[in-house]
């Protein structure tokens, strides 16, 4: 009895890295479990309704999850735990919404008790329409998303059969000159048209852009594609001329600045939740067309307003690209309801092949405050101490020290008090993006950055930290954090790439013995959790560091 | 010969007989009997008869019932006719079960049922009358009834099954079916009912018996238990699966039972534990309130929790029950389980309180032990359904079934089973036997996991344990670290709160370094001993005195802070020097505030040697302490000693027969015999002496040496044998 997992009570699973089996264990145990944390020695993941459903969803039954757990496991697996399992599991699909051709659509059960249990709930008012026999009760065809949202809370998941729209007819082909589909690619694309619709899961720079035009190729239909922001719009746009049949005439981009609606229309999910006068004004967006297929980027990051016009959209086919299923604001049951359930998960080699793990070396750097600066934070209220200890003179010298050290590396130094950042870029002697700088300013910098005429910049927090920031070897973060914990190490991902032989390193000058070192912890914690080393030292230290 | 009463066959029983008959009704050996003749009066006391035939399986008691039914000395084949089904060897194997519990006597030729228990089934057995004086055939039986109507069956078939007697005024009135006024007189007249006395009639026993088809009770019995249907699971998952859950319940008991040392429960009045400490233990468990009540019961069950005064205590034997190996402690929760007179579901009912009076069943023991066996008899993987099995359980115990809501009875049962792994996915476990009463194979134990003494430490400051800790460490971890996931290891988080109460504890920096990089396999990660050292640096930086209640900052930036906050004029607080500050206040209150303001004091006492934490109250091992309440009564042993004496008296009996035989011969033959006496001072003696006379009582002789005469009574003489010389 020595497999690699612990099976705990709370229904976590404690993966340990080194065992010779961890590397089967994983591939077992990851069509089901969500990986929650991952620092160096022991992984956790967790089962939860939803990541069974989904295993159930790929066609995975509770005998196959139990034999996981008994063979991998350290420990006998207590009966308790693998009874809830299969029971869960069991729910999946005993409703099914299908077409009918009388009442156009039904929900569908050969379980009497359950469909009558639904049935009656207050929850499903107004969604069902007559009972038609003991196995069938008519659905309302515009409460297809509701109902099945509604099932999911009631613990009773809906298997979606009643099938799609073909949509507008467009011929999108794919266009393999000088690449090819990669095989994860193709079975992902393979998968989510199989099941219809879902979400299929792929590391950051796997290609999921290519899954996506992979699946347009396939449904050969209009479609329309919402992303994140303006210059991820972009990216699909020129991505999809040059993998894909189609042209620039052909591809429409629905943002801030341009409003086009073409065969294929890419639109920002900013854009569509704009709301004036308390409506939300480009909803036409989904009527503009009859779309074929609506793909949902980063769909972990899908705003509420979207997943509520979703649901009006179930007769279309939809496929949800993401880099994770977790999402920080708990709505990942709409994802399974709205869009689907998980249709293909990239084997953990690849993610590991991605530099998703350990892809920098995060380093803390502790400030002692000067005296008076302590009596200052001391005294002051509450809700201006972490504005004190965040910005406090001490860090200045420490940062430029570590600037000095790197010197000839690109180097970023992020910062959240705009007037702290001023002074920064004053005695670095470097430029500063901020909130008010132009657009054309910005991209200016960013292009001089990345070309290497400047290897230093100061940039606010608040300056929109998007996805177009180049690529720096140094970042050193004077003061606040990032946005949610999923965004903060995604971005460090994507900020810092290490280059051949040398890590990319992240500083984070924090003052001590404040609430800056408090919120700090927070974020120690995340980083570590998210399999990124992490060290502290004192600012007196900053000397004996290796340098650039 | 054949015995003439139940005392004669009780004293032709061999050792195994009589060992067998123990076993079946040990209330015979307690207290131990002084020779068989009591054994025989006991056997025959109704309590005694009463529990015997409560534990009667439904066939063996149908047996009865019918022999009970029959007149005494009936043979097997009789009592095969009376009852119509089974074959005779399932009535001879029945009658041998009675026999070996004395509830009968007599070979298969004759048979004697035991008088008492013809008078528990009382004066109507099976609700059929006596054999009558002059029995209808059944032939002119079956033409009497064809004779009557509707009205007449009603009544027939009201006395049909349960008393076959009803009132009549003037019901030895003699009627023809000529002069028959009403249904009653015409059943009279046809011979159907007949007067028993003037107030009473009866239907006759062989009417009714054709009534009934020849059956003797209404529904059929099945002569053999039946067999439980179903499906099975592969009997290696239910191995695994049920050592898993008999570990997770090792673990929730020590889960619930280790957090009454951290927040002690007081008991309710009736001893018991309110519902809503029931949930809040529950929660820190991560159990279910139903979950946690049976849990205390169990933890109360093996001794490990015990009221002390008001409130409910770990005992001392938890701490030595913690330090055992996994099968061990298993083994014993479920053994004290298995012999509590308790019912712990009962106190998990709404409404109910563990350890209070709902939980108490007459008969606990018993019962789920029956039900236990019935259980452990299954083969492994058999999957079980609480309906079916509770059929199986009212046929080995039918009086249970009558009696007990035995259905909800078995399903407790299947839930405590299911929770401590004897059944596993809803199949029997190999661990059902164990409970049952087998030795644990070592096969089983080792499915429980080892503990471990290493820690994975990382950076995310966590340390998880690849298995249960060893008690020390786990102690330990819990004072250091916030747990944060159980299971079959756990997940431990620091916390500057978590190490500060370490230091608290009296714990020094260089001690916890020291016992992590011991206990570590990882080493110490870096951000660990970083916030280690943070915790320590702010640690006692401030140190409150009783006796004047000083608070006293290495940091003067500190105590003027502490000044300005609002707390201060609250503790009155005032500054005495650089650095510190007297209070007015307890200094209990000014630790309190200081904490709550996020600071970090240190309560000192007068000579300024920090105050820990005293060793957790203890309660006295009580009651639950106790080992299973009855001894099991050795029934070999018993049954030796019983023998050994009876074996005893017969030889005093015929010893003395044999001596008056000589005396008697000798006195006729005038020969010398050498006798040995007690005398009427109670000594023993032997004379040589010449019978002369044996009298019934007494022997006149002749001594041999004087000649005197002199008289014994036969009782006073031990033996005798001729005294030939040389």
């Amino acid at each position: 009895m020595t497999g690699p997992l612990v099976v705990q009570s709370d229904r976590t699973l404690l993966l340990e890295v080194d065992h010779e089996q961890a590397e089967e264990c994983r591939l077992a145990i990851a069509p089901f479990a969500e990986l929650e944390r991952a620092p160096e020695h022991i992984h956790t993941y967790r089962l939860t309704p939803l990541g069974l459903w989904n295993a159930r969803a790929a066609g995975h039954d509770a005998e196959q999850v139990v034999d996981v757990l008994l063979q991998f496991s350290r420990y006998p697996v207590p009966s308790a735990l693998l009874v809830d399992i299969a029971d869960t599991m069991d729910r999946y699909g005993r409703l099914r919404i299908e077409k009918d051709p009388v009442h156009n659509l039904v929900l569908v059960s050969t379980d009497r008790a359950v469909l009558t249990e639904v049935t009656r709930s207050a929850k499903v008012k107004g969604m069902l329409g007559p009972r038609i026999d003991d196995e069938t009760v008519a659905v309302h065809p515009s409460e297809r998303g509701h109902l099945k949202q509604t099932l999911l809370k009631l613990g009773w998941p809906a298997e979606d059969l009643a099938g799609y729209v073909d949509g507008e007819a467009h011929a999108i082909e794919l266009d393999q000159d000088g690449w090819e589909l990669r095989p994860y690619q193709a079975q992902a694309a393979d998968g989510f048209w199989a099941g219809g619709s879902g979400v299929v899961v792929l590391p950051c720079g796997a290609g999921k852009t290519i899954v996506g035009a992979a699946a347009m190729a396939k449904a050969s239909a209009t479609t329309l594609i919402l992303v994140t922001n303006t210059v991820s719009a972009r990216q699909w746009r020129d991505e999809l001329i040059r993998r894909t049949s189609l042209t620039a005439d052909e591809i429409g981009e629905y943002s801030g600045a341009r409003k086009e609606i073409r065969p294929v229309t890419i639109a920002t999910y900013q854009v569509i939740t704009t709301k004036r006068n308390g409506i939300h004004p480009h909803l036409e967006l989904f009527e503009a067309r009859d779309w074929g297929l609506v793909i949902y980027d980063e769909v972990h990051l899908l705003p509420a307003p979207v997943f509520r016009m979703t649901a009006d959209l179930q007769a279309r086919r939809r496929l949800g690209l993401t880099a994770t299923l977790v999402r920080e604001d708990g709505h990942e049951g709409d994802v399974f309801s709205l869009i689907g359930p998980k249709r293909f998960d990239a084997p953990w080699k690849d993610i590991e092949a991605q530099g998703w793990i350990a892809p920098a070396d995060c380093v803390e750097v502790r400030v002692s405050l000067a005296e008076d600066e302590r009596m200052t934070y001391a005294m002051a209220e509450p809700d201006v101490r972490y504005r004190l200890a965040a910005s406090a003179e001490s860090k200045m010298a420490v940062v430029e020290d570590l600037v000095r050290r790197h010197e000839g590396v690109p180097r970023l130094v992020i910062g959240q008090y705009v007037d702290q950042l001023d002074e920064l870029a004053a005695r670095l002697d470097a430029p500063v993006i901020k909130g008010e700088t132009t657009t054309r300013q910005r991209e200016k910098l960013y292009q001089a950055f990345r070309e290497g005429e400047i290897d230093l910049l100061v940039v606010s927090k608040v300056a929109n930290f998007s996805v177009d920031l180049p690529s720096a070897q140094v970042a050193i973060q004077v003061s606040g954090a990032f946005g949610s914990r999923q965004e903060e190490a995604q971005r460090l991902g994507r900020l810092l790439r290490p280059q051949e032989g040398k890590s990319a390193r992240f500083y984070a000058v924090v003052s001590r013995d404040t609430v800056d070192a408090e919120f700090a912890q927070h974020r120690q914690r995340f980083l570590a959790e998210q399999g990124y080393s992490y060290r502290i030292i004192d600012a007196e230290d900053v000397p004996a560091e290796p340098g650039a | 010969m054949a015995p003439r009463t139940l005392g004669e066959a009780l004293g032709a029983l061999s050792p195994d007989g009589l060992a067998t008959l123990l076993r079946h009704r040990e209330d015979l050996a307690r207290p131990l009997p002084a020779d068989l003749t009591e054994l025989a009066q006991r056997a025959l006391t109704p309590a005694s008869v009463a529990r015997s035939l409560d534990r009667l399986d439904a066939w063996q008691r149908l047996v009865a019932l019918a022999l009970a039914t029959a007149p005494d000395g009936v043979d097997v084949g009789a009592v095969h006719e009376l009852l119509a089904t089974g074959t005779r060897a399932d009535v001879a194997r029945a009658v041998s079960d009675l026999r070996s519990r004395a509830l009968l006597w007599g070979g298969d030729d004759e048979l004697h049922l035991v008088r008492t228990v013809r008078e528990v089934f009382g004066p109507h057995p099976a609700g059929l009358a006596p054999v009558s004086p002059r029995p209808m055939d059944p032939e002119a039986v079956q033409e009497a009834l064809q004779q009557v109507g509707e009205e007449e069956r009603t009544i027939l078939d009201r006395l049909l099954w349960q008393r076959p007697t009803g009132a009549l005024r003037r019901a030895d009135r003699a009627v023809t079916l000529a002069e028959a006024r009403s249904p009653i007189e015409r059943l009279l007249a046809l011979g159907l009912l007949r007067p028993a006395d003037s107030e009473t009639v009866v239907l006759p026993r062989e009417v009714a018996l054709v009534l009934r088809g020849g059956r003797l009770v209404p529904d059929p019995v099945a002569t053999r238990a039946p067999e439980l249907a179903g499906g099975t699971r592969a009997e290696r998952l239910v191995q695994r699966a049920g050592a898993g859950a008999a570990w997770a319940l090792v673990h929730d008991v020590e889960q619930l039972v280790g957090d009454l040392d951290r927040r002690s429960v007081d008991l309710l009045r009736d001893g018991g534990v309110s519902t809503r400490d029931v949930a809040a233990l529950g929660r820190r468990a991560s159990l279910s309130p139903e979950q946690a009540a049976v849990l205390l019961e169990w933890a109360s069950a093996a001794g490990l929790v015990g009221p002390d005064g008001p409130r409910l205590l770990p005992t001392a034997r938890y701490d030595r029950w913690i330090s055992g190996s996994g099968a061990d402690r298993w083994l014993h929760l479920v053994r004290h389980w298995r012999a509590s007179g308790r019912w712990p579901r009962a106190g998990s009912r709404g409404g109910a309180h563990p350890l209070g009076p709902d939980g108490e069943l007459r008969g606990a023991v018993e019962i789920r032990q029956g039900i236990l066996a019935v259980l452990a008899g299954q083969p492994v993987g058999r999957r079980l359904a609480p309906e079916p099995l509770t059929e199986v359980v009212a046929w080995h115990h039918p009086a249970w079934a009558e009696r007990l809501p035995l259905a909800e009875l078995v399903a407790d049962v299947l839930v405590e089973a299911e929770q401590a792994g004897l059944t596993a996915l809803g199949a029997v476990s190999p661990l059902a036997r164990v409970a049952a009463g087998a030795e644990l194979p070592d096969e089983l134990a080792e499915l429980f996991p080892e503990p471990v003494d290493r820690l994975v430490v990382q950076a995310d400051l966590t340390a998880v344990a690849p298995g249960p800790l060893v008690p020390e460490v786990n102690r330990t971890m819990r004072l250091l670290a916030e747990q944060e996931s159980r299971g079959g290891g756990g997940v431990y988080r620091f916390t500057e709160g978590s190490l500060r109460r370490a230091l608290d504890a009296g714990w020094a920096l260089a001690e916890i370094e020291r016992w992590l990089e011991e206990h570590s396999s990882t080493g110490v990660p870096q951000p660990l001993r970083y916030l280690l050292a943070d915790v320590a640096r702010r640690h006692g930086s401030i140190q409150v005195m009783p006796t004047s209640a000083v608070v006293r900052c290495d940091d003067p930036a500190q105590a003027a802070s502490l000044l300005g906050r609002p707390e201060a004029s609250r503790l009155g607080l005032h500054a005495v020097a650089p650095g510190v500050l007297a209070a007015t206040a307890e200094p209990d209150e000014v630790v309190q505030v200081l904490r709550e303001v996020g600071l970090a004091p240190v309560g000192t006492d007068a000579s300024g040697t920090a105050l820990t934490a005293p060793p957790p109250p203890r309660a006295r091992e009580g009651g639950g302490e106790a080992e299973p309440p009855a001894e099991p009564v050795d029934a070999v042993r018993v049954a030796e000693l019983l023998l050994g004496r009876e074996a005893d008296r017969r030889a005093r009996a015929r010893a003395v027969d044999s001596a008056v035989d000589v005396l008697t011969r000798a006195a006729a033959a005038r020969t010398p015999v050498v006798v040995d006496l007690v005398t009427a001072e109670g000594e023993s003696t032997t004379r040589r002496a010449t019978p002369l006379h044996v009298s019934p009582g007494a022997v006149r002789l002749a001594d041999a040496a004087s000649g005197q005469v002199f008289t014994v009574p036969l009782a006073r003489v031990v033996g005798a044998r001729d005294d030939t010389p040389g």
